[in-house]
């Protein structure tokens, strides 16, 4: 699985960041950044979650 | 928003029995909260605010029927009246949301504009003038950040409250200030603590009369006074619409009936029942009643958390804090404008609150909000 993310969506509510702190950060202005590009197998649950919990749609997932 | 995440839901969750959304709009779903900032502005397009693709929905075999109204329905039979036909369902999710609530007592030759839908912000866009005076009648966090939209544009704004300070969702006074500030270092005119007593045409645009003597001659008036569920459209349903739809703890309205979002009102805890109008809500809401449809257990519900936005300050809130909340700094100050600052009621954590903080914001939320699980008694979030 793959994580693309679009900055100019993000709204920074951090939900992302909350709920898979290894694959998301936040910049200063709380805007997302992807950590990794590909999200370990044991992580994926994880990166749904992220994915459907952002308020902006802001993270796609690309399954592989 | 509510609609399609518990369609997305179910299909998470594995259901495999047929899935259909209707809406009133004709747009594939949208969200709304950047309607009055990044869409106003101009700094985003259409296809910005758009939270899927027909493409998408097909992939997850979810019928999307756009511009169907609903019109009745009868719990009986289990079906629902729309403008397009009868739909029979088994399990019936309703995410009607709100409509603006409108101004009473204006005559016909005022017209006033309201901003809920994208087709409301796409006619404000064309309605504001290059040079024009815009009158926004209400101070909440919709009125606040249009005008702090607008403002930021170069227009003439004039801000009326009916309350001292402007409110961002949140009765804080920490939050007024900071929004006062902003919304005067934007130029904005505020005319705070006054009602408007009256609406009149005049040949250079409508002409407001405040309660505090000022008068003002605006080229486009605004209602940003709140929100009323749509509901008409549930009479003689046998559901208690009296505000939004009741439903249990878990969102359940009637058998087999589930009400999510602006239009529901879960009784959250025994004492009261609420209806908390905020994105992040209605998501969890929606989320937690696809699961139990398909699983036979909701899934854990937020704790309320928004955000506003006024230019390019962005503020975010957590928990339940209202005018009765003890309010502590613990990061940055009030007059940087930069500040994050827990709230609490008889010495209990109940909720945190930060402006353009978001990454300290991120690290207490974690903190705040188990001290405000652990706090909340009966409460189900």
């Amino acid at each position: 699985m793959k994580i693309s993310v679009t900055q100019d969506a993000c709204v920074g509510a951090g939900q992302c960041a909350l709920v898979a702190p290894e694959l998301f950060d936040q910049d200063d202005e709380g805007i997302v950044i992807a950590l990794r590009p590909e999200v370990p197998e044991a992580q994926e649950d994880l990166a749904r979650k992220a994915a459907s919990l952002c308020p902006a749609r802001a993270i796609q997932l690309i399954e592989s | 928003m509510a609609g399609l995440t518990a369609a997305e839901t179910l299909r998470e969750q594995g259901y495999k029995g047929s899935v259909t959304i209707i809406g009133s709009e004709s747009e594939l779903p949208y969200q709304r909260p950047p309607l009055s900032k990044q869409f106003l502005s101009g700094q985003w397009g259409e296809e910005r605010v758009q939270l899927t693709s027909k493409k998408r929905l097909e992939d997850l075999g979810i019928s999307f029927h756009m511009g169907v109204t609903a019109e009745r329905l009868d719990p009986s039979e289990a079906q629902v009246f729309t403008s397009a036909g009868t739909f029979d369902y088994e399990h019936l999710l309703i995410a009607t949301g709100a409509k603006a609530r409108t101004l009473t007592g204006i005559s016909s030759e005022v017209q006033v504009s309201y901003l809920r839908q994208l087709d409301d912000a796409k006619n404000l866009k064309s309605a504001i003038k290059a040079d024009g005076q815009i009158l926004i009648i209400g101070a909440g966090v919709l009125g606040s950040e249009m005008a702090a939209t607008l403002a930021q544009l170069g227009h003439r704004v004039t801000l009326v409250g009916n309350f001292p300070h402007p409110r961002l969702g949140a009765d804080l006074e920490i939050l007024s200030k900071a929004a006062t500030r902003i919304l005067l270092d934007l130029g904005v005119e505020l005319q705070m603590d006054c009602t408007v007593e009256e609406l009149s045409g005049s040949p250079l645009g409508t002409l407001a009369v405040l309660s505090n003597g000022f008068e003002v001659v605006a080229d486009l008036v605004i209602g940003a006074v709140g929100s009323v569920p749509n509901v008409s459209w549930l009479h003689g349903s046998g559901l208690d619409t009296s505000n939004g739809i009741l439903c249990d703890a878990t969102g359940r309205a009637a058998s087999g009936i589930y009400a999510v979002g602006d239009v529901a009102c879960w009784n959250s805890s025994p004492k009261e029942a609420s209806r908390i109008e905020h994105q992040m809500m209605a998501i969890g809401q929606a989320a937690s009643v696809g699961t139990l449809i398909v699983t036979g257990k909701p899934s854990d519900l937020p704790v309320p958390y928004f955000w506003s936005e006024l230019a390019n300050h962005r503020a975010l809130i957590l928990g339940e804090v209202g005018a009765d909340s003890e309010v502590e700094v613990i990061a940055g100050s009030e007059d940087s404008l930069k500040f994050l600052a827990v709230a609490k009621s008889k010495g209990q954590l109940k909720g945190l609150v930060g402006l353009n903080m978001p990454k300290e914001f991120r690290s207490m939320r974690p903190v705040v909000e188990k001290a405000i699980r652990a706090n909340q008694g009966e409460r189900r979030y």
